[in-house]
């Protein structure tokens, strides 16, 4: 077939799809996935249009369709994430999850970057796995009984907890340029960053910066001499204490 | 309080004994003296509050990764996750764990070699012959008669058309259900064998029907409302879309 025919076909498809309603679309769909997993030949197009319908026009309904639609499959996927039979949680609070992530990310101007239902699907495996390592960056926490503030996920089911891990994290950035405006050199730059950002051990940092230090033990020298600079820093004790004060937003 | 067995450890010492890395003697000082005990007590404390305010401050969330690894982002947040992923193990790490995944995934959005593709579904929208007879250039549908002249009925059935097919619908009472309707439905031009009527409501499907050899469909105890009508057949779909059941009159 010529290309320019098989471009006017593909126009004409593409009318007749945007003609039927969203019960025609979700009716197609559903027929097609059926086709699909019985391993058929089916036609992806009408399952592509409903997430367009869904996101492109932000058609709350088409939304909920594909939900519907495509639940037990996510379920899948969530199941056979490595880390999901460690995490204590249910299926369905992951499949949930990564929905969310999907439909607040998604905005229309970036569904242009997704041309056929693979693209889109794909995306949301992505969106499964993030949902999944939100979980999984929450529990992995280093310290016992010290609540690593703004780590929890990027987005939960409570909508305030997003706006609650934004403030967190411009007071632990704050914290953050308050340390840096304390180190003298790069090697204790390292040190820090290495021991408290990546809570490395000075082992494990020192093989990750090999090209800085001459062995460990010159890695705990530098480590030694940060933390005494910062415990006698007065300042940094009150930035450091359970109660410190946060007023506007910001440290004092 | 004074260390028991002095000198005293110092910090470094310390902090070789909090990291797992001291030597036995280290180990025993510290479990046989109070003093040097809370001094390593103090020092974790220490560590474990910076660690509680920045670790992993830098890390971009799990889904920021996701469409950097999708190339998703615009590219000067690309290759700010790119500079970052330098010196970050654990988000280097948790990319490795996406890519498996996916991987992994991947066979559930293929389909297999032989499988694609062929003839598409021709897909068709039926519109409204209105009255059903008179427009038609098929002629009045041959169940028109049948329909005419039952009790309970609409004023007369409606005939729908989508290229060569027609169809008929006929809406009585329901005997069996008062306050609900029966379609009484009939296919033609259409090979009826593997044909099937789904009704739909609000997008949510009401009942499926066989169509039977003849062409002929009923679908009992429909309540008043707006539904959509869909015929599947093996080659071609018709959809009857804004398909108005009123009250009893």
């Amino acid at each position: 077939m010529a290309d320019n025919e098989t471009h006017t076909n593909h126009r004409l498809q593409q009318a007749d799809r945007r003609r039927l309603t969203l019960t025609g679309i979700a009716h197609r769909c559903a027929q097609e996935t059926e086709l699909f997993f019985r391993r058929k030949s089916y036609d992806p197009q009408y399952c592509f249009e409903l997430f367009r319908r869904a996101i492109l026009e932000r058609n709350q309904r088409a939304w909920e369709l594909v939900y519907a639609q495509y639940r037990p499959l996510v379920a899948g996927w969530v199941e056979r994430h490595s880390a999901f039979s460690v995490s204590g949680e249910e299926v369905q609070y992951f499949v949930n999850r990564a929905f969310e992530k999907m439909w607040a990310a998604l905005t229309p101007d970036k569904f242009g970057h997704f041309p056929n239902l693979k693209s889109v699907l794909r995306y949301l495996q992505m969106c499964v796995h993030s949902a999944v390592l939100d979980h999984v960056r929450v529990a992995d926490q280093p310290v016992v009984g010290v609540p690593v503030e703004g780590l929890a996920a990027e987005s939960g089911p409570n909508g305030s907890n997003v706006e609650n891990q934004a403030l967190a994290r411009v007071h632990r950035q704050e914290f953050w340029d308050e340390i840096k405006a304390r180190l003298r050199n790069e090697k204790e730059h390292q040190v820090v960053y290495g021991s408290f950002v990546l809570a490395l051990k000075p082992r494990e940092l020192f093989a990750h910066f090999q090209e800085t230090f001459r062995d460990v033990t010159e890695v705990y020298r530098v480590k030694e001499n940060v933390l005494a600079r910062l415990r006698r820093d007065s300042e940094l004790e009150k930035l450091l204490a359970p109660d410190a004060v946060k007023k506007e937003g910001r440290l004092v | 309080m004074a260390c028991v067995s002095p000198p005293e450890l110092g910090d470094r010492t310390l902090l070789t004994y909090i990291d797992g890395e001291a030597d036995s003697q280290v180990v025993a000082h510290v479990e046989q003296c109070p003093h040097c005990r809370e001094k390593a007590h103090r020092l974790a404390h220490l560590q474990d509050r910076l660690t509680a305010q920045l670790y992993r401050l830098m890390c971009p969330p799990p889904r920021e990764l996701g469409e950097f690894h999708l190339g998703l982002l615009p590219p000067a947040q690309a290759s700010a996750v790119a500079q970052h992923l330098a010196k970050c193990p654990h988000c280097t790490r948790e990319l490795a764990q996406l890519k498996d995944y996916l991987n992994e995934l991947s066979p559930t959005l293929e389909l297999g070699p032989l499988e694609q593709i062929k003839e598409r579904l021709r897909v068709l929208v039926a519109r409204l012959v209105s009255g059903g007879v008179e427009g038609s250039p098929l002629g009045p549908p041959s169940l028109a008669p049948a329909f005419a002249g039952v009790r309970g009925e609409e004023a007369e059935p409606r005939c729908y058309q989508a290229e060569d097919v027609q169809i008929v619908i006929g809406i009585q009472e329901d005997a069996g259900q008062p306050g609900h309707k029966v379609f009484l439905g009939l296919v033609m031009g259409m090979e009826p064998s593997g044909v099937k009527a789904h009704l739909w409501q609000a997008e949510r499907l009401v009942t499926t029907v066989e169509v039977d050899r003849l062409g002929n469909f009923v679908v009992p105890g429909l309540a008043p409302g707006s539904y959509e009508l869909i015929l599947s057949g093996p080659e071609v779909e018709i959809h009857i879309q804004d398909l108005e059941v009123g009250p009893m009159r």
